[in-house]
């Protein structure tokens, strides 16, 4: 097994990148009552490990990956990513960790309009290990990319910009890349494409990939899936 | 040093708000360096301005309007002084050098003084100075219709050496009064950057004895310019002492530089009025930057989530949009100094052709150094409103959409 849902108090264990436990989340809905978006007793996932992860719109698959990133600040839990707590860190340190430890690949993208492929993922890399333009310029040649790595994103194809999106998420060398529906934007050909592209880079550079999706052919793909909706458990609705 | 690339690809992505915002810190920050040099040039300009004379002997009246008409060549006379109140000054023995001046004609506007040819012989336009004639010319005889051009007036009017005129009555240019007399150019003075150079000279007894003058005043003259003897520090007020507090028929303008200085204390709140709108400007210039800023803070929302998304602390995207709005008033302050080469060159350009002082606008000025740092500070400062709101910035909300 490369990855466990068992809700045991557990010891840091090293040979797992990722390690959740007792993880909670709630928002304060505008008619005031508390809304628990996500109750996740336990989750773990081992270097190295692909794992697909099915959801609903609305389940709270993306707050759950925004806490794994660091984004967001859980209300109660542990979330130890690498060894390192994130729950106790200093923002700028979650800031720094999602830097050098985490990649991550959106359904919208998220790349930036203004800079061209390679300064898209040499500003991730200048956030992380430093600036290697030598190994940028690989990482888009993996992707199929090197005639495209002066073109700024508006000028490049749906699948393409998630290409670049996938090279960028790798490009700190990340020993967890977060995927949250990247295929979403995509047609069925690109889709598949580029989830074999990005399961095949995270693979080759050793680190484990956790992707949320709603479809079911996507999912088919992983050998290990897991079901949000059984995972997490958010109670009902409370009065603030 | 992330925060110049990511302000670098900023201004680039933004170019047209780049471009319109540092045009109003570049037309703000010229006209403040303007305002301030040449306030600081024409006083300097004007006070040092003295012809080589330290006073002026003159009909009573005021001693601004003497050094006016007899230095600057601007106001009227306000009468005449007799040939022994001449004389009397001539031999004063705190008096080095005393030149009289009559005057009351022009030639198309440019006026003309009458003197003696001590002018050529004594006289400096500054210390060290004297008056040199262009390659070709001489003086004029004291017995003959001649006269010496300065530079000036000869450009403006096209005079050269051996060309001849008719002079017009009175100081103003009417061109149905023009005298009978024709006076022949003997010389150009070179260029003095003073009044003279608007001046055409010629013989004393010329002017005053142009048809149509007043015969019985043909021996007085309009003032007397006065070189003081410098071993004697006490002779400027000994003379002041004579002439404006026994006397009560002349005046005595003395010390020249003081009486212009008094003059721009007089409208020194005029200068204050252009200073505080210049500022006026440069801060409106600054709240534009912010305002530019900070509107599009909505659609860089996106941008500043996934820059924090991808590892961007918070400061590093406050100090971004700080140093950016820094950088669009230094790129102002950079176009700005075209803005003001051109207003002081209009302006001195103006300031010659009135007066004759030439003001040298490209000199260095501290204001030069500490418009540019004042305006990047109020500028940064500025910029420190959209990066508050860049540092709020919620990375979850503004990423994407909730699944």
């Amino acid at each position: 097994m490369t990855f466990t849902t068992t809700p045991t108090l557990m010891a840091r264990n090293e040979t797992n990148v990722l390690q959740i436990t007792g993880l909670t989340k709630s928002y304060v809905s505008p008619d005031g009552t508390v809304r628990q978006v996500v109750a996740v007793d336990a989750f773990t996932l081992a270097a190295g490990a692909q794992v697909g992860m099915k959801g609903q719109s609305g389940s709270g698959k993306t707050t759950f990956l925004n806490l794994i990133a660091g984004i967001v600040k859980p209300d109660a839990g542990s979330i130890i990513i690498n060894g390192a707590e994130l729950t106790t860190l200093s923002e700028a340190k979650r800031d720094r960790l999602r830097a050098t430890t985490l990649g991550c690949v959106y359904q919208s993208f998220n790349l930036l309009q203004g800079y061209t492929c390679l300064e898209n993922v040499l500003l991730a890399m200048a956030f992380g290990a430093g600036r290697d333009r030598a190994f940028a310029t690989t990482l888009l040649q993996r992707v199929g990319l090197s005639h495209r790595l002066d073109y700024y994103p508006r000028q490049l194809s749906v699948g393409q910009q998630q290409r670049v999106a996938v090279a960028r998420a790798l490009s700190n060398r990340p020993k967890l890349v977060l995927a949250d529906e990247p295929t979403g934007n995509l047609d069925a050909a690109n889709a598949t494409e580029t989830l074999a592209l990005l399961r095949d880079t995270c693979a080759e550079q050793g680190a484990a990939l956790l992707l949320v999706s709603h479809d079911r052919e996507i999912l088919a793909r992983f050998t290990h899936t897991e079901e949000f909706s059984r995972l997490n458990t958010p109670l009902a609705s409370v009065a603030a | 040093m992330i925060i110049p690339h990511i302000v670098y690809k900023s201004l680039r992505q933004h170019l047209v708000s780049t471009l319109v915002s540092a045009a109003a810190i570049a037309l703000a920050g010229g006209l403040l360096i303007a305002v301030w040099v040449m306030r600081t040039e024409s006083n300097r300009a004007f006070t040092s301005v003295t012809g080589g004379f330290d006073a002026v002997l003159g009909a009573r009246s005021s001693k601004l309007q003497l050094v006016l008409n007899a230095i600057f060549h601007l106001e009227e006379s306000p009468g005449n002084i007799s040939p022994a109140d001449v004389e009397q000054i001539a031999r004063n023995p705190n008096v080095e050098l005393a030149l009289p001046i009559a005057v009351g004609d022009n030639y198309k506007g440019y006026r003309l003084v009458g003197t003696t040819s001590l002018l050529f012989d004594k006289v400096e336009s500054a210390p060290g100075k004297p008056y040199r004639l262009a390659g070709g010319g001489r003086a004029f005889a004291m017995t003959e219709k001649e006269a010496v051009v300065g530079s000036f007036a000869a450009a403006q009017l096209g005079l050269r050496v051996g060309d001849t005129f008719h002079p017009f009555h009175g100081l103003m240019y009417d061109e149905k009064k023009q005298h009978a007399e024709t006076y022949v150019v003997t010389g150009i003075f070179e260029p003095t950057g003073t009044p003279t150079d608007r001046v055409i000279w010629i013989p004393l007894e010329g002017l005053q004895r142009m048809s149509g003058h007043d015969v019985r005043a043909a021996a007085e003259v309009s003032a007397v310019l006065v070189k003081l003897k410098q071993e004697n520090p006490m002779s400027g007020f000994q003379l002041d002492m004579l002439y404006n507090k026994r006397g009560n028929k002349l005046t005595f303008a003395w010390p020249i530089g003081a009486i212009l200085a008094k003059l721009f204390d007089k409208i020194a709140w005029f200068d204050k009025i252009l200073a505080f709108i210049s500022y006026l400007v440069v801060v409106v210039a600054s709240a534009s930057i912010l305002a530019s800023i900070y509107n599009s803070m909505n659609e860089r929302r996106r941008e500043i989530a996934i820059l924090r998304a991808l590892g961007a602390g918070r400061l590093t995207v406050f100090g971004s949009i700080v140093a950016e709005s820094a950088a669009i008033a230094g790129l102002g302050m950079l176009m700005s100094f075209g803005v003001y080469a051109v207003i002081v060159l209009v302006a001195s350009a103006i300031i010659r052709v009135q007066t004759g002082v030439v003001i040298n606008p490209l000199e260095f000025h501290w204001v030069m150094v500490a418009a540019p740092a004042g305006i990047i500070g109020l500028a940064a400062l500025c910029g420190i409103f959209p990066a508050l709101k860049a540092y709020r910035t919620d990375v979850a909300s503004n990423m994407a959409p909730l699944s």
